[in-house]
């Protein structure tokens, strides 16, 4: 690998404190991730003091850390917790007057709900209570007549333009053509000139026993 | 006196005037029908039966015809009008001369693709015109256009 060719290349943070961390060591298949790691150190003296004090704090902290307990620290520190709790138990058994306070509680909480219902009870019947009074309904004069909406008829309504697949939804009014397109018979149309028509496509009009139709190939056709 | 007595033969006069017919210059209400025709499918509009029957004469590939809209619309003779016909394309349109004495009206009519065509048809049938525009789904645009009122209607 060509470290000098790669100038803006930056180790991230972990490859960094894998660095520190020893991992390299003892991995001839890494020893070019960690020459070029060295490199950029040694270009960067900033990041090597700072990396290196991260490294004498995980070697402080490695050196403080406690030594983990033994097995018999545990069992000794399990006991003692058993021994509280069933101290906590007798201790509220040994509590004279805890059952009485909870009898007097239920004491206190039926008079509480006796005295709501008598409140409840001296309320006031609901007619006696002030309300407003909604109107009354008015009907409508039976001697008025009622407008009925007119509707137009099929002669009155002419539809000017619509979609051939909107047809079927016209409920009045006549559509620009009603049932079949009545052709012109043969002899009924003549051209009187074609200006501008586009070379070779001028349109002819088909006569003789066919129907009249004024056509221009495609240049598909 | 003879005032009044002019106005009351005037007024009989008018009054056995018959209602003139529609002549060359009346407005005339011209009907476009915008049609696509397609070389797939099988679905003929049934309105479009008799128009599908002779364009296949011409165009046997053809087999679907779907009405696509209709439009109507009343203009006097020598006004300019333009109808969309598809894809913001317009057909324009003028009638040059009203309904004359045999019932023919002269047209001028210019479609997507196709020159500037006048010709004279007869007045309450339709002309269908096969243009050679094909639209972005490859359908044939055809128009079929009359012309009313005609003479005693």
């Amino acid at each position: 690998m060509n470290v000098a060719s790669d100038s803006n290349w930056e180790p991230d943070p972990e490859l960094l404190a894998a660095y520190f961390d020893g991992e390299f060591e003892g991995r001839p298949e890494l020893a070019d991730m960690r020459a070029r790691v060295e490199a950029w150190l040694e270009a960067h003296p900033g990041a090597k003091e700072e990396w290196a004090a991260h490294r004498k704090l995980r070697t402080l902290w490695q050196e403080t850390t406690p030594a983990e307990p033994a097995d018999a620290a545990w069992q000794e520190t399990l006991a003692r917790i058993q021994a509280g709790q069933r101290g906590s138990t007798e201790t509220r058994r040994r509590v004279p007057w805890l059952p009485l306070l909870a009898a007097a509680a239920c004491v206190y909480a039926v008079i509480a709900l006796g005295w709501g219902i008598a409140q409840f009870r001296n309320t006031p019947e609901p007619s006696a209570l002030p309300v407003a009074i909604a109107p009354k309904e008015i009907p409508p004069p039976q001697d008025e007549p009622v407008e009925v909406l007119p509707v137009a008829d099929a002669s009155e309504i002419t539809v000017l333009r619509i979609d051939g697949a909107d047809t079927a939804t016209l409920v009045v009014g006549l559509l620009p053509v009603d049932g079949d397109l009545e052709l012109a018979d043969p002899g009924e149309v003549r051209i009187v000139h074609c200006r501008a028509c586009p070379r070779g496509v001028v349109p002819h009009v088909r006569q003789g026993e066919n129907r009249p139709m004024i056509y221009a190939r495609a240049d598909t056709d | 006196m003879i005032l009044q007595c002019a106005v009351a033969i005037g007024l009989v006069l008018v009054a056995f005037v018959p209602c003139p017919a529609p002549g060359e210059k009346d407005p005339v209400k011209v009907t476009l029908v915008v049609i696509l025709a397609k070389e797939d499918g099988n679905k003929i509009d049934p309105r479009l039966k008799a128009i599908a029957d002779e364009v296949r004469k011409l165009h046997p590939q053809f087999k679907s015809f779907e009405l696509k809209h209709m439009e109507t619309k009343s203009f006097k003779p020598g006004e300019k009008v333009s109808l969309p016909a598809v894809e913001k394309k317009n057909v324009e349109m003028i009638v040059k001369r009203g309904a004359d004495k045999e019932n023919r009206v002269e047209l001028w009519v210019t479609a997507p693709s196709l020159g500037e065509i006048e010709y004279q048809t007869v007045c309450g049938k339709f002309l269908p015109i096969v243009t050679r525009y094909n639209t972005k789904n490859q359908e044939r645009l055809i128009l079929a256009i009359r012309v009313q009122p005609c003479r005693g209607d």
